[in-house]
Parts: structure tokens; C-alpha cells; sequence
């Protein structure tokens, strides 16, 4: 009994805990809704769709932990979309194509981090103007939508390998990659860059290179989510990325993890992801009149983020003590840090 | 004025003239007071919603609105439908759209003070609810009657000046005396520079950051209904470019994002500045990506030159 009261309290304390609820509750109300809906085909229907916004989500969150956010990771993936499809259009080898378009990611995360980690810009700002010059870039490549992707790719998307979709597995890349890091002595920097980026910096912790690396970790992810996208849509679109963008945010947010970093699992990004892909269907089961769709799904995404922050509060009282410390901004610190010194 | 304050203003100023030579330079004309004039008045719509912007981004603590455009938009679309068409019947829609406003600037305040949603996403959630019920209000269908009074905003009353630049000049002036003068102004200082001697200090955080939001959005949706009587006619979510663009119009004009600094006036001439770079990138004849990729550029080297943070080794 008491082991059993012992995983609850551990549970609840889990920052991911209460977007897994609403993913279960939702999930729930959705098979009701239409029974079809758990049927393996549907699902893989549904995840072939949402993927995109999961891989996406995952990259945000290893930003969110480091205290930074980037809401250039839409344009990126329209811009890994319309590359790709340029470049099979071109009549490139499906490997060249692929490197081509990924690696038009990776150059934007690493002058994202370059800017935020060494010329210390408020990412917020920067990752907005480089999500314009992405975004023109995208429509300069291809100014309407056009072009196809290889037909067997598309094929291969919805198709099933060993009874598991194949969308799933770009989930599971994504996912393995951060495990990956959060083993290395990088995944404890970037918590600690989170946390307090002074104090990471006077432990000897390489702060600039860390956010650097974030921001194209996060690249990297938004361009896996890119071609995931491909796959799902079939063809180039210049604008097809941009809601994905600030709907990666908000699945984060609903996930549990804090704007202001240092805190959250990532698995929290993969179920609130996954619970806005699931609202959508909802409404769309419901048979809701087509003109309050977005009314309706707006709300519930409200309901879901108030939802999910009073919860954290109950459970957290620390988090809000720990408020202060960001509030009294450089000067404060700075006077920690020479207290440090002098010891 | 002192000095201080003109040097903030100082880059916004330059870069405005340099781009005019660059216009004229690129294509005859472009300098010429008519052409000002109408600059001017696109800018007018952008710098009131820079105003809104600016008023949430001085509350600090990572204060922003990202719901500018889409309030905007849909008092681009309820303007005229409460309206009816009837001019006279304006006043009435105008103190509606004020209730309209008001009413998604508290739930915004609310959010971020009471439930300590970040500014950031509570905004951004909002931009899905507003433009949902801006589709489901009007099931798709802008209104077509436009009330005559408003599509005067964009005649001309003497020489090139509009009384839409008019409008604009007018709510600057009453907005920068309620900052200077009123209680309410100098408390929103107080809480941007430092929130917890605010609180010490007596003054009700809580109300004046709510305070900010609200009008945000008053001033947010009346602009996307003056934006209306400019552009003729209304559409779902024609406003949404000036969320970033607000935001940015404010940055050039030298208001701390991190807040309590900065003034009305440098969002203004920063969305001046952002007015007058479009223009001569379209006078140029550049492609839609081309000049999408040129603004970002351009905003991208400002804050590279003007918004860097201290070195952690400071």
C-alpha cells in the first residue's frame, strides 16, 4: 500500500504527468466519440498526420530546458519541405536530396545559436528574424505550392514496419537522440544552463557552446519533422510549416516544461504534441459545424494550458519561490557570483 | 527632451533617411511628399499597434502580446458588421469593440498574472480562441457594407496628409500623457524596472500589468478597425502580420524587451522605419520571399547591434 502511495506521489510530482492525463482523457473521449478511432489503421492515420508537430515539439523542448525558445523551427521544416521537393524536382539522388535539405536546417539552428549562444541576443527576437528570413527564403525557392515527393516515399510513410507505423519511427529517432545526449555530461549542462546560467558559467560549463548546440539540435529535429511532413503531404508547400511553429510551444507548455528553463521532462512535449493532434480529431468527431471548429479547439487548447499550469503550482510550491531569482535580473547575480569568488 | 531620450531615437531617425535616399536613389519619386504622405499613413496603422505592444511589452517580465494581430483582425471584421453599414451607428460599435477588447486584454491578464501562464504562450492561445470566434461569429462572411465615415480614414485633407495619420498622431498624444502623467503610467515604469520593489513599494502590480493588457487590446482591436476603413474591405485574419511586426517596430525603437524602458514615441518611429523598408523593397520590384527574407535581415543586424546581453563573465 505504501509502494503503491509511493509511485502515486511520484507521479504526480512527474512534470509530464498531467499532459498525460489530458492525452488518456482525450484519447478516451475520442474513442467514444467514434469507435474507429483505436482501430490500428486510423491511429497510424492520425500519426502519420501529427508526427510532424511531435518531432518539432521534442527540439523546442531541448531549447525550453536550456531557458531559450525558437520559433523559427515552422519555417525550418517548410524550408526542409520545399528543398526536398526542389531538389527530387532537380532530379537528385533521394540520399542527396535528403542531406540537401536537412543540411538547409542545420545552417539556420547553428547562425541561431551562433547568435543567441555567442552574441547573447534575446532569443525570442532573433529566432523571429530569422523565422522571416527563413520563411522568405522558402517562398523565394518555390513561390506556390508545387512539385511532388518520390511516390514510394509517400508509400512507405503510411506503410507499416513490423506492425508499427512508420511515423512512429521518426518519433523514436527523435526521441533516442536526446536520450542519447541526456546521458552525455551535455544533457546535465543544458539543465544547469536552464537553471541558472550564471552559476553553470562560473561552473566551468561552456554556456555559449551549449545554447549553440541546442539550437541545432533542434534544427536537426525540426528537419526530421520536415521530411516527416513530406511524407505526409505529398508534395512542396512554402507555407506549410508556419502553424507548427508557436503549436510546438504550446504542446511544451501543456507538457510541463517551464519557459523560463531548467525544468520538464521531454516526454512532456511528446504528449502535448500528441493531445493537440487529438483535439483537432475531437472536434472534428464531434461533428461540430465546421465554422466553430477553431473556436472550440482554441478553447479546449486554453483550457488544457491553464489546466496544466495550476496543476504544476499545486504540486510545485518551489518553482514559484524560485520565481525572485529571474525577476531581479543581471545586477543581483552578478553580486552572487563575486560572493562565490571571494569564498 | 533630453539628451538621452534623442539618442534613443537616433537610429530609428538615420535609418528612416537612409532608406528615403535609397528609395529615391532606386526610383524617382519615392521621396517625394506624396509619396511620404502615404508612407505615413500605412505606417499610422503599424505604429498604433506598436503603441498597444509597447504598453504590455514595458510591464516586463517577459510581457508580450502576441495577440495584437489577431485582435486587429477581428476588429477588422466586427467593426463594420456591428456598425451595420450606418455611420451613425459607429460610436456605438467603437465602444463595443472597446468591451470586445477589453474583455480578451483581461482574460490575457489574468492568465499571466493569476495562473503565471507566460506572457508568451497566453498571448499565443489567445491568437487561435480570438480567430476562432472571429470565424464562428461570421461564419466566413466579412460584412460587405462598409460605413461611409470609415472608409474616409484613407481621403486626403490637405496636401498629402490623411486623417488616418491624424488618428494616429491623436492617440499617440493621449497615450504618451496618460504614461507621463498619470498614476497608472508611472506605476507601469516601476513594474518593467524592477516588480518586486514595486510590490514593496505599494504599488498593485496585479492591477496596473492587467491594466496594460487591457488597453492593449482596446487599442489592438479599434486599430484593426480603422485598418479596415483603409483597406476598404475586411477578411479573417487580415491583421496577423502585425503581431511580429509590432513587436519588432517596438525593439528598433529602443524599448527594452525586458521592460520599463522605452517610450511610445520609438515604436512609433520604428514602425516608420519598418513602413518605409517595405515600400522601397516593393518600389524596387523585389519578389514576396525576397522581401520577407530582407526584413528579417534587416531587424536581425538591429538586434545583433543594439539588443545584447551582458557577458556572463560581467
Amino acid at each position: 500500500m505504501r509502494r503503491l502511495k509511493n509511485i502515486v506521489n511520484r507521479s504526480l510530482k512527474w512534470p509530464a504527468f498531467p499532459s498525460l492525463i489530458l492525452l488518456i482523457l482525450f484519447f478516451i473521449i475520442n474513442v467514444i466519440l467514434s469507435p474507429g478511432f483505436a482501430a490500428p489503421n486510423a491511429l497510424a492515420g492520425f500519426l502519420a498526420y501529427n508526427v510532424p508537430l511531435v518531432c518539432v515539439a521534442i527540439g523546442v523542448a531541448v531549447v525550453l530546458l536550456t531557458g531559450g525558445i525558437d520559433i523559427s523551427l515552422g519555417a525550418q521544416v517548410s524550408l526542409v519541405n520545399v528543398v526536398f521537393v526542389t531538389l527530387i524536382g532537380l532530379k537528385w539522388s533521394f540520399m542527396g536530396a535528403l542531406l540537401g535539405a536537412v543540411g538547409s536546417a542545420l545552417v539556420f539552428g547553428a547562425i541561431n545559436g551562433f547568435i543567441v549562444g555567442f552574441l547573447r541576443v534575446t532569443p525570442l527576437l532573433t529566432t523571429f528574424a530569422t523565422s522571416s528570413i527563413i520563411a522568405g527564403l522558402a517562398l523565394w525557392i518555390m513561390p506556390t505550392p508545387g512539385g511532388m515527393a518520390p511516390e514510394n516515399f509517400i508509400t512507405w510513410y503510411s506503410d507499416f514496419i513490423f506492425g508499427i507505423p512508420v511515423p512512429v519511427i521518426f518519433v523514436v529517432i527523435s526521441f533516442l537522440l536526446w536520450v542519447i545526449i541526456k546521458y552525455t555530461p551535455l544533457g546535465i549542462w543544458i539543465l544547469a544552463t536552464g537553471k541558472h546560467d550564471m552559476k553553470a558559467y562560473v561552473s566551468a560549463i561552456p554556456v555559449s557552446w551549449v545554447k549553440f548546440f541546442v539550437y541545432v539540435f533542434a534544427s536537426l529535429l525540426s528537419a526530421i519533422g520536415g521530411i516527416a511532413l513530406t511524407g505526409s503531404v505529398g508534395s512542396g508547400d512554402p507555407l506549410v510549416g508556419l502553424p507548427i511553429a508557436l503549436n510546438a510551444i504550446a504542446a511544451c507548455v501543456i507538457g510541463g516544461l517551464s519557459l523560463n528553463g531548467g525544468y520538464g521532462d521531454v516526454w512532456g512535449s511528446i504528449f502535448g504534441g500528441l493531445f493537440l493532434g487529438l483535439v483537432i480529431t475531437t472536434v472534428l468527431g464531434a461533428n461540430i459545424p465546421s465554422f466553430y471548429q477553431d473556436f472550440v479547439s482554441g478553447i479546449i487548447i486554453l483550457f488544457g494550458v491553464l489546466g496544466a499550469s495550476m496543476l504544476r503550482k499545486i504540486n510545485l510550491p518551489e518553482l514559484n519561490s524560485r520565481k525572485p531569482q529571474i525577476e531581479t535580473g543581471r545586477k543581483p547575480r552578478g553580486m552572487e557570483v563575486e560572493k562565490i569568488e571571494q569564498r | 527632451m533630453n539628451k538621452g531620450k534623442l539618442k534613443v531615437y537616433l537610429p530609428s531617425i538615420t535609418a528612416s533617411i537612409v532608406l528615403l535616399i535609397v528609395g529615391q536613389v532606386l526610383s524617382k519619386g519615392f521621396a517625394s511628399a506624396n509619396n511620404i504622405g502615404s508612407i505615413l499613413t500605412v505606417a499610422s496603422v503599424l505604429a498604433i499597434a506598436s503603441i498597444a505592444q509597447t504598453l504590455v511589452i514595458l510591464t516586463g517580465n517577459e510581457g508580450i502580446d502576441l495577440s495584437v494581430g489577431a485582435v486587429m483582425s477581428m476588429g477588422a471584421l466586427f467593426g463594420p458588421l456591428l456598425a451595420g453599414g450606418a455611420s451613425s451607428h459607429l460610436p456605438i460599435a467603437f465602444l463595443m469593440l472597446a468591451v470586445i477588447g477589453g474583455l480578451i486584454g483581461l482574460i490575457n491578464g489574468i492568465g499571466v498574472q493569476f495562473v503565471k501562464i507566460p506572457p508568451l504562450v497566453m498571448t499565443l492561445i489567445m491568437v487561435s480562441v480570438v480567430n476562432g470566434f472571429s470565424l464562428a461569429y461570421t461564419k466566413g462572411q466579412p460584412a460587405i457594407q462598409m460605413p461611409p465615415v470609415l472608409l474616409e480614414v484613407g481621403a486626403k485633407i490637405f496636401g498629402p496628409i490623411r486623417w488616418l495619420l491624424i488618428i494616429a498622431v491623436i492617440i499617440l498624444i493621449i497615450m504618451e500623457v496618460i504614461l507621463r502623467k498619470s498614476r497608472y503610467g508611472r506605476s507601469l515604469y516601476l513594474v518593467g524596472n524592477n516588480r518586486r520593489a514595486a510590490e514593496i513599494g505599494g504599488i498593485g502590480v496585479n492591477k496596473i500589468v492587467i491594466l496594460s493588457y487591457v488597453l492593449a487590446g482596446i487599442i489592438g482591436i479599434w486599430s484593426g478597425c480603422i485598418l479596415v476603413g483603409y483597406a476598404g474591405s475586411a477578411q479573417l485574419e487580415m491583421a496577423k502580420d502585425y503581431t511580429l511586426l509590432s513587436i519588432a517596430a517596438v525593439v528598433i525603437g529602443g524599448t527594452k524587451l525586458t521592460g520599463g524602458e522605452g517610450t511610445l514615441l520609438g515604436g512609433v518611429l520604428g514602425a516608420i522605419v519598418l513602413t518605409i523598408l517595405t515600400s522601397v523593397l516593393v518600389a524596387v520590384g523585389m519578389p514576396d520571399g525576397v522581401r520577407e527574407l530582407i526584413q528579417g535581415l534587416t531587424l536581425l543586424v538591429i538586434l545583433m547591434v543594439y539588443s545584447r546581453a551582458p557577458k556572463l563573465r560581467q
